[in-house]
């Protein structure tokens, strides 16, 4: 994943309780899909 | 103690400072005698009207004023917004601070304004990014700003260096030096168990420019207890204690600023935290002196 990308990934789950709640249940498979 | 120690002692070297906020605007403006500086946030002023750009300039007709932005985003592999840069200029200008500042923070990605200032993974991507941002912000603002350390309640996923480290290869890469933030890194240091007084001697001395202190509180956060940083409280003990070991270490005169968001107590309290301030610098730098007098016996 591009740095842009990562950055962009994590921006969404700071602001996105969903997002977030997804990623801290599955994070390597939340990260993958990004 | 020797008139030298007792000189030295004096921490007159040093100045304490308000953060400016409305809220605050009477009780600093009518105790200037004890306020030696005055911060104010950048942000809150880019496109205010043109009498409280006024009141601004004003203000540092009579005191020192630093400049303090929050929404940069430097710490990101990102370009920081253009814009942005030119109304950090423009006020600079107008306000002509001794220095200004902004945080090693990311407040945006992929089109996502996050609000708030958050720790980006700590990467070569966010090293290089940072770097290139300050050699820009120095490039349009006419000088580079004091970045500072910001709080977090996560470790940044994906990081490769820790925090102090990923700060040290920032500072070596540009040309700034730091704004140290005495409860960011308590709080830090609290929440991921590590000892904030040698987590303190890792960075270097000489670039410690000035400190911002604040306090904050105890949430739950992801499960688990977290100290908030939320300027809402009391500088707590442990930031003192810090700020006697920084002035113990640093060579130059600090300037340090006091910061209180909300939940403002009367102004005397924030005036005893200043004088608290002044108490824990002075002894900071009578340690400093012995330190000196004892390696030139």
């Amino acid at each position: 994943m591009s740095a842009a990308r990562l950055e962009a990934f994590l921006a969404k789950i700071y602001v996105d309780e969903d997002s977030r709640e997804r990623f801290l249940a599955d994070p390597r498979g939340e990260a993958a899909k990004a | 103690m020797t008139e030298i120690a007792k000189a030295w002692k004096n921490p007159i070297r040093d100045r304490v400072g308000l953060g400016w906020r409305r809220e605050l605007a009477v009780g600093i403006l009518s105790h200037l005698d004890r306020i030696d500086v005055v911060e104010v946030i950048a942000d809150d002023l880019f496109d205010a009207p043109r009498g409280e750009r006024r009141a601004l300039r004003a203000l540092a007709a009579q005191t020192t004023v630093m400049l303090h932005g929050v929404s940069l985003g430097l710490a990101s592999s990102v370009p920081v917004k253009t814009k942005l840069l030119e109304k950090t200029a423009r006020l600079c200008e107008e306000v002509n601070p001794e220095y200004w500042s902004e945080h090693l923070a990311f407040v945006r990605g992929g089109g996502v304004e996050i609000g708030h200032l958050t720790a980006p993974p700590r990467t070569d991507a966010t090293i290089e990014g940072a770097a290139s941002n300050l050699e820009r912000a120095r490039a349009v603002v006419g000088s580079a700003p004091l970045v500072e350390n910001i709080a977090t309640l996560i470790d940044p996923p994906g990081s490769k260096y820790d925090e102090i480290d990923w700060i040290n290869r920032i500072i070596d890469s540009a040309p700034c030096d730091l704004l140290l933030d005495l409860h960011n890194l308590h709080a830090n240091a609290t929440n991921f168990g590590y000892d904030e007084t040698e987590t303190l001697k890792r960075l270097p001395a000489e670039r410690i420019a000035a400190v911002h202190l604040a306090g904050g509180k105890w949430v739950e956060a992801l499960g688990e207890r977290r100290l908030l940083d939320d300027h809402l409280h009391d500088v707590p003990d442990a930031v003192y204690l810090l700020l006697t070991e920084i002035a113990a270490a640093v060579p130059h005169p600090l300037t340090v600023i006091l910061e209180r968001d909300g939940a403002y107590p009367p102004i005397e309290v924030l005036l005893g935290q200043l004088d608290r301030s002044r108490e824990a610098l002075a002894e900071g730098r009578l340690r400093q002196f012995e330190q000196i007098e004892k390696e030139a016996a």
